[in-house]
């Protein structure tokens, strides 16, 4: 089991996600913007992040900069969930220190499969 | 009867009225939050459920589709609308899964039937609704949508015709963006949707704006040009490029801009003219599409433009340059320019620590 910090300000795709990956056993953290996720990842250090990039305030991509300059964080797998689909944002993406990029609309369980491979991997 | 007591008689009437109406607004309070507190009680099992079907696997997605087939009127309504909103995000079986639960519900005949009400509300619901669930039969519904009397209806009804992939949707579409311009976003929008199902009718509206020349016309062709770079359309290089010459400006900018979106070395020679063009706009537009396209043939006509008397189209070549590779960077880099300089710094900024 995993802990999981899930953030998006669409509260659809947040109980979706959260809804699937605590099926599989995963203990879910879900915020709903940048900021909240940078605090959340301070606060429950946990094991992977799942991140919308368009967010109220801080984006995903500004928070896995933040994550990503935090020695105390910077361990942390991200994966992006956005609408954003185009080669330069999956680009833009990547370059700010995603681990994977997943665009919407999505299959739940390819981000479950995606998830748990990334968990496999980081320890 | 004296004045003091017909007084006295309207102001106890009017407080009484006051009470009334308080007690009534109170009443309708207490009654909606008990139907709002009852449909949160139905809806938190039921929606479980809806997101199962659209997370499970095999079995489970089997069990949960038999459950809502089956489920209550009320249980219905409860998560209708929520179902709604979500099925747009999902992909693959789950999505249709879903779907099929929703026109098994009558969704279909009911967001149908919202697009004739009197409540543009209710209209752009069903509309909504209609582009959600994307059945062909309803495509001349939503065409309609498009001369509803209301703004927002208008702009619902033209996203959600994004849903159909139907190259007959594209004319309508395009007359009623080129006729409201505030619409042009939105129409982009679902053209991106449609994707290249969209181009032979775009290319057709292209050629016949480059013949017609016409204010009309020209607006349509720009905005076709525009959706052409957008849905990758390389087989309309030839129509675009046509687009560049000899045309009113802002239709030849529309046509650059989609030249660089597509990306192809090929448009290189075209653009590069257009970098001597009198009006700035057109040559900053060549300089960004250049660097779109990012060949290294175009670092020479780029390096040209770095001295540009227009601080913006300087601007755009450096940018240019920048993505042209190493042969670019290079120029870039061992340049005294200030926009080069510009540029340097920039890149260094965002580079990781």
């Amino acid at each position: 089991m995993a802990r999981i910090l899930v953030a998006d300000d669409d509260v659809d795709i947040r109980e979706l996600v959260e809804f699937k990956l605590s099926t599989l056993g995963h203990e879910i953290v879900a915020v709903n913007d940048g900021a909240a996720a940078v605090d959340a990842c301070r606060e429950h250090k946990p094991d992977l992040a799942v991140l919308d990039v368009m967010m109220p305030g801080m984006s995903g991509l500004d928070a896995i900069r933040v994550i990503r300059s935090d020695p105390a964080l910077v361990g942390i797998p991200v994966i992006l969930l956005t609408a954003r689909a185009q080669e330069s944002d999956v680009e833009t993406g990547f370059d700010s220190g995603a681990d994977d990029y997943i665009t919407k609309p999505f299959s739940p369980r390819e981000l479950a499969s995606r998830v748990q491979a990334l968990l496999a991997r980081s320890r | 009867m004296n004045v003091e007591r017909v007084a006295l008689v309207a102001a106890l009437l009017l407080v009484a009225g006051c009470v009334a109406i308080t007690l009534c607004l109170v009443l309708a309070r207490l009654i909606k939050d008990h139907a709002e507190r009852r449909r949160q009680h139905v809806r938190s099992s039921v929606w479980r459920v809806v997101l199962t079907l659209g997370s499970g696997e095999g079995e489970e997605i089997d069990e949960a589709y038999a459950v809502l087939l089956n489920a209550t009127p009320a249980q219905r309504k409860a998560v209708e609308s929520d179902a709604f909103a979500l099925l747009p995000k999902l992909r693959g079986d789950s999505r249709q899964r879903l779907s099929e639960v929703l026109l098994a519900w009558g969704g279909l005949r009911r967001a149908t039937h919202s697009t004739t009400s009197r409540s543009a509300v209710r209209r752009c619901r069903g509309y909504y609704r209609l582009g959600v669930l994307a059945e062909p039969g309803r495509r001349d519904q939503l065409l309609r949508g498009l001369d509803d009397r209301d703004f927002i209806a208008r702009r619902t009804a033209m996203l959600a015709l994004g849903s159909f992939p139907d190259p007959r949707v594209v004319e309508k579409m395009l007359d009623t963006a080129a006729a409201e311009p505030r619409l042009r976003g939105d129409f982009l929008a679902s053209i991106d949707r449609i994707g290249l199902v969209a181009a032979p009718g775009l290319r057709e509206h292209l050629a016949r704006a480059l013949e017609s020349r016409d204010e009309r016309g020209a607006r349509r062709g720009r905005l076709a040009a525009e959706a052409l770079g957008l849905v990758g359309a390389t087989d309309s290089v030839e129509v675009l490029e046509a687009g560049v010459a000899d045309t009113p400006d802002e239709f030849r900018i529309a046509c650059i801009n989609a030249l660089g979106a597509l990306g192809l070395p090929t448009s290189i020679i075209v653009l590069g003219d257009q970098l001597d063009h009198p009006n700035p706009d057109v040559r900053r537009a060549s300089a960004r599409a250049l660097g779109l396209i990012g060949a290294a043939h175009a670092v020479e006509l780029l390096t040209a433009v770095l001295e540009d008397d227009n601080i913006e189209v300087a601007r755009a070549a450096a940018n240019a340059l920048h993505r042209c590779g190493r042969p670019g960077q290079r120029v870039i880099r061992l340049s005294t320019i200030p926009v080069a300089r510009e540029v340097q710094a920039l890149t260094s900024l965002r580079a990781p620590a």
